[in-house]
């Protein structure tokens, strides 16, 4: 047994499955794989490859917490949390003066509000609609014929000039997009545009927690640049980053991780 | 001695009503088979009560609406004359004309509801929507007028209403006056509620004495109006207590009786019936604190005021919420009683400022969704204040555009008090808008998100 708390927090999420380590009050390792169609082997997997990197034994982490979409696949935690919860407190722990922590995963988009105290107080999900997630800019992308990763490149290639995209729904918008490539009009404006259309829900979103600063943005579609500027211009606000460079897409396990801790140290004493 | 299961009983009803077949017609063309299955319904629920010691306010108040039912059977049989009502203006003054029979618009809504016939309700909304009345009025308005298009009501003399407590209500008022022909008045209630307003008020209400003297008939006698305000004033001072007592920790009642106070004063203010209904509540809660009792088996976990709109189409869903999430609802906003409620009886005028009073200040929705939001988000902070709760559940009635255009407002200010909401929408009486199991998830997984973690670190 090694000296000091370690705990686990397994995210299985709709795109991808992540696992982190966390040891007395620090991240240890962590990592991010694709999401599969056996949820319950990719959890086991992830799990083994943080224990690999990291050096240790099964029996070396005091106590598991399982989130996302898939976690009630994952099989060996010890218990299992809404992404919300984890979100929520990963962000707290690593910038405790966060106060709202949004949350763009692949399926879906979450806002949380916490409370001084960093409990959460409220929360709205958009869960009903792929526009807004980061599964609409990965088949907009293809639509393209670019990866998802050249959309920030092309988000700051050039002058700020969103199209104004007016439909609601993802589908429509493809059509829309399809349009007006060909009219012709610059990639980055239609790029901008996209991650505009995105960050107008968002931002409906976020006024219907009520917008408290700090803010924080979690998940996958945090690290398009793209996205976190169309946002930021939206809410006329600066997002906060985490520090030390951490990923805002482990967020989910991160918070799994801790809550571990907490839950171990409360049943254990 | 544990409850009788509701869900036993209704099927049990069902089998026994087709048993019975078309032995159990009951005589008279308003007397058809909505009224057979609520009438059924309400006597299958007494006797399921009466087993039960513990459910004196249950008993009472189903109990109440068998009486109304019977009198209103009775006015037809002996030819007396109906006033019908809506459920913003309440029935004393009408009760002071003798022998004239008083009928909420709602009453066959909340019956068949309360019996757990929501598909009844559910046909006369389609029937509403299908004569033309639009999707967005309110589903009891909409079910009213189904009422109406079916001969389901006992003919009126004529019909009063206020135009309060929303705008559904005056396009349901607007319909049912069209159907019927009847004469109808409409008292203005204003936007605000001072006093200045409540002299605005009383003057219609005078002015409404002849017109009803007139349609019906009969002598208005301020003595009688009298005993109708020391009755409803009775009434009043039951709830007082109750709402005191529900205060508690543990609640001592079971959550849904909260729902049910609105049909309470709008059916049964100024009849001793709603006395001996409000009395058994205050009796069930304080004989239930005396004895130490919470209504939660295994004690209450959680505790949160319900505001806006009740779950209607599913009582037995405020019992899921005891039993499964050890959540209880101590007061809404329909069981709150506020505390102008009683009547200067020393002189007509004075009676009929109290009756404005009431109309304008106390009568749940008619209270709240008029005049600025401030009134509906003060009476709410007040509740989660004296009634220590751990959240708010904001049901947001999807026709209720009253409570719904605050919402903003309204979460702010439960921001500012440290007071985690929950919010969703639904329609109180029609199921197929948000079924109930997606209300039972929102509900779960915001005290397994927000509140159970908020306590434990407290």
């Amino acid at each position: 047994m090694k000296d000091g708390l370690i705990t686990a927090g397994i995210d299985i999420g709709s795109t991808t499955s992540k696992a982190a380590l966390w040891i007395d009050d620090h991240l240890g390792s962590h990592i991010i794989g694709p999401s599969t169609t056996n949820p319950r082997a990719t959890a086991r997997e992830c799990y083994e490859r943080v224990l690999q990197d990291a050096g240790l034994q099964d029996d070396d982490v005091a106590y598991i917490v399982g989130t996302g979409y898939g976690r009630a696949k994952v099989s060996f935690a010890h218990e299992n949390i809404s992404e919300l919860s984890a979100h929520g407190r990963g962000a707290k722990t690593l910038l405790p003066s966060a106060r709202t922590v949004i949350d763009i995963g692949g399926q879906d988009t979450k806002v949380v509000l916490l409370d001084a105290g960093g409990q959460m107080l409220e929360y709205v999900m958009n869960d009903k609609c792929a526009a807004g997630t980061g599964r609409f800019l990965d088949f907009i992308a293809r639509s393209l014929g670019i990866s998802v990763e050249d959309l920030e490149k092309l988000h700051a290639s050039g002058d700020y000039q969103p199209v104004r995209l007016s439909s609601m729904c993802s589908v429509f918008i493809e059509s829309e997009v399809i349009n007006l490539v060909n009219d012709e009009v610059p990639l980055p404006f239609i790029v901008q545009g996209l991650h505009q259309s995105i960050a107008s829900r968002v931002a409906a979103l976020v006024k219907r927690v009520g917008l408290v600063e700090d803010v924080v943005i979690t998940g996958g579609v945090a690290k398009n640049a793209g996205v976190v500027d169309a946002l930021q211009r939206n809410l006329r606000i600066t997002l906060k980053t985490f520090p030390d460079g951490v990923d805002p897409q482990m967020m989910g396990g991160i918070g799994a991780a801790v809550i571990a801790g907490e839950k171990y140290i409360k049943q254990n004493g | 001695m544990s409850r009788p299961s509701w869900n036993r009983w209704v099927s049990d009803l069902d089998a026994e009503i087709n048993r019975k077949g078309e032995n159990t017609v009951i005589l008279g063309k308003e007397r058809q088979k909505d009224w057979e299955v609520v009438y059924e319904g309400a006597t299958g629920l007494i006797d399921l009560y009466q087993e039960d010691p513990e459910s004196k306010g249950m008993n009472a108040i189903v109990g109440g609406f068998r009486v109304l039912m019977d009198g209103m059977f009775a006015a037809i049989d002996e030819g007396r004359p109906v006033v019908w009502h809506n459920c913003g203006c309440s029935p004393e003054l009408i009760r002071g004309l003798e022998g004239v029979q008083t009928v909420p618009i709602e009453l066959l809504t909340v019956l068949q509801n309360l019996v757990g016939e929501v598909d009844y309700t559910i046909a006369l909304i389609d029937e509403a929507e299908a004569h033309g009345v639009a999707p967005e009025v309110c589903s009891i308005d909409k079910a009213a007028v189904g009422t109406v298009l079916n001969d389901l009501y006992p003919e009126p003399a004529c019909m009063l209403y206020h135009n309060t407590p929303c705008d559904s209500q005056i396009a349901a008022i607007k319909s049912l006056t069209e159907l019927t022909r009847k004469p109808m008045r409409l008292m203005d209630v204003p936007y605000l509620s001072g006093d200045r307003e409540v002299q605005y008020l009383a003057k219609q209400l005078r002015e409404a004495i002849p017109f009803l003297e007139e349609h019906t008939g009969i002598k208005f006698s301020w003595e009688i109006f009298r005993e109708v305000c020391e009755e409803s004033n009775r009434t009043a001072e039951y709830l007082r207590d109750w709402n005191e007592l529900r205060r508690h920790t543990p609640c001592p009642q079971v959550s849904k009786l909260v729902a049910l106070n609105t049909a309470l004063l709008v059916a049964f203010s100024g009849d001793p019936e709603g006395t001996a209904i409000a009395k058994a509540f205050r009796d069930e809660a304080k004989e239930r604190i005396e004895r130490g009792e919470s209504t939660v088996e295994g004690g209450e976990l959680y505790r949160a005021i319900w505001y806006q709109d009740p779950v209607w189409f599913d009582l037995q869903f405020y019992d899921w919420m005891e039993s499964e999430l050890k959540l209880v609802i101590p007061m809404d906003l329909f069981g709150y009683y506020a505390p102008e409620a009683l009547i200067d009886t020393s002189t007509p005028e004075s009676m009929l400022e109290g009756l404005a009073r009431k109309d304008l200040r106390v009568l749940p929705m008619s209270r709240q969704f008029k005049g600025p939001i401030d009134y509906f988000i003060d009476d709410y902070l007040r509740l989660c204040a004296d009634y220590q709760v751990d959240f708010g559940i904001f049901a947001g009635h999807v026709a209720c555009k009253h409570g719904l255009g605050g919402i903003g407002l309204f979460r702010e200010a439960s921001r500012e008090a440290d007071i985690p909401l929950l919010y969703f929408e639904f329609d109180m009486f029609d199921p197929r808008v948000t079924p109930v199991e997606t209300i039972q998830d929102d509900i779960t997984h915001f005290i397994e998100d927000v509140v159970r973690p908020r306590k434990e670190a407290a």
